[in-house]
């Protein structure tokens, strides 16, 4: 696995689209979409950070560039999720919502958390990011979902999480739990629990824990 | 890490026959060296707050300890004297005297501490303006620069006197983009440099998302409390 990530970040750092793109959907010939995102495409994301992490300006439009590489080789995973969903073979009819939070622009998160929410058999609605509070109210009124996911990157947006929090705990149409998960949470792991949230899950396994337990 | 300024069931009100009050209980320690942002929208109180722990005014219960230094039973003076020694102010506008000079400006609180000007306050003065980059323009009135400019000499004048702590209040209000970008990067440069805690009011989420400490006031009460990995 180590080799793949490192061909593949050889590959991101040259910002070459098309070779990053084959490499990557090659390899789920021979790897679950899973260890894709979690132990390829996840950990490449924050390479950039260790490479330009100095340089504020170089680090912005290189992270652009990458994640736009990496949303579509996400985007192009969809078959492959749909297929690891039959193997895991569980299937809930409780709906998901997966967003961002206000101003929170990092979202290929939250769409790598919608993937694997669809994988263990939730129906899954990924919003999207920078998701204003009535959007959100207004999705949970169509859908009600059991439960809402939000990712937080950046953790300013942490504050744009609460809000989003309050507001669904003020209005009597959502009574299911939140789950949040990102990298605004790592360095207080507490912090969830103050802003509202009923979950912190950090993995796949973490998810397909939860998934297990309501298939009890 | 040391605590550099504690607040302990800091309460606010004012007026007499009606009163109103605009912070509620609250409790809070900044630590040595770090860089805070305190958010909330107008009215919320955080303004209030930032003048108690600045010491330019009082709460109506509560301590303040400002390096050790319990402040509630001293003096105006005593208090002026403190500020100036620990506590350098920026604010969103400049407030620069215009018929100095750039340096003169920079100079103020200096003299008003030691009466006299040192060559080592004269040293400190050029290092200052020369990380602030305004070396070029510290002989031109302060009405003769940019408002970015304006904005560094400010900073520099808090500086001066090498307070442990700088208090700001919206200091990049009222530059556009770029300049606060450069304003923050430079108020960073400083915190790391000198190790000075800064503690700054902002409505810009590009200052408060990269502060280690982020502090929501609502409603006169803290709402949010959150610090990244320092």
């Amino acid at each position: 696995m180590n080799n793949y990530y490192d061909k593949f970040v050889e590959l991101l750092k040259k910002e070459d689209k098309e070779e990053s793109f084959k490499f990557a959907m090659g390899l789920l010939k021979e790897i679950s979409v899973i260890e894709l995102y979690e132990n390829i495409l996840a950990p490449s994301l924050n390479s950039v950070i260790d490479e330009f992490g100095n340089d504020s300006k170089e680090l912005i439009w290189r992270e652009h560039v990458r994640s736009g590489i990496i949303k579509t080789i996400v985007e192009n995973s969809y078959s492959f999720v749909l297929k690891e969903r039959e193997n895991f073979g569980i299937k809930h009819e409780e709906n998901i919502i997966v967003l961002c939070p206000k101003f929170e622009e990092h979202e290929i998160g939250a769409r790598m958390v919608a993937d694997f929410f669809t994988i263990v058999g939730y129906n899954t609605t990924y919003i999207g990011a920078n998701t204003p509070e009535i959007t959100l109210s207004l999705a949970v009124e169509h859908l009600t979902p059991k439960y809402i996911s939000i990712s937080v990157t950046n953790y300013y947006n942490l504050i744009g999480a609460k809000r989003a929090i309050d507001k669904l705990r003020e209005n009597d149409n959502f009574k299911g739990k939140i789950i949040l998960g990102g990298n605004a949470f790592s360095s207080d792991p507490e912090v969830y629990k103050r802003i509202g949230g009923d979950y912190l899950l950090y993995n796949f396994n973490e998810i397909l824990q939860l998934s297990k337990e309501e298939s009890l | 890490m040391a605590k550099i300024l504690k607040l302990k069931d800091i309460n606010k009100i004012y007026g007499d026959k009606i009163k109103t009050q605009v912070l509620f209980d609250i409790n809070m320690d900044f630590e040595e060296s770090t860089f805070n942002s305190i958010i909330g929208e107008s009215g919320s109180g955080k303004s209030t707050l930032m003048n108690i722990m600045g010491t330019l005014d009082r709460a109506t219960s509560g301590d303040v300890e400002i390096n050790g230094i319990n402040i509630s039973n001293m003096n105006k003076n005593e208090l002026a004297v403190l500020r100036n020694e620990f506590i350098g102010f920026i604010f969103q506008f400049h407030y620069l005297l215009p018929e100095f000079t750039v340096m003169e400006n920079i100079l103020i609180p200096y003299r008003i501490k030691n009466k006299n000007i040192t060559k080592e306050a004269i040293s400190r003065a050029e290092e200052l303006m020369e990380i602030v980059g305004i070396s070029k323009v510290k002989n031109n009135k302060a009405t003769d620069i940019s408002g970015g400019q304006q904005q560094r000499t400010a900073i520099a004048r808090a500086l001066i006197n090498q307070p442990k702590i700088v208090l700001g209040d919206e200091p990049t209000g009222n530059l556009d983009s770029s300049t606060t970008e450069i304003v923050y990067d430079l108020l960073r440069d400083i915190n790391q440099r000198y190790k000075t805690t800064f503690i700054i009011i902002t409505h810009d989420k590009r200052v408060a998302e990269k502060a280690d400490r982020i502090i929501e006031i609502k409603d006169g009460r803290i709402e949010m409390d959150i610090s990244r990995k320092i």
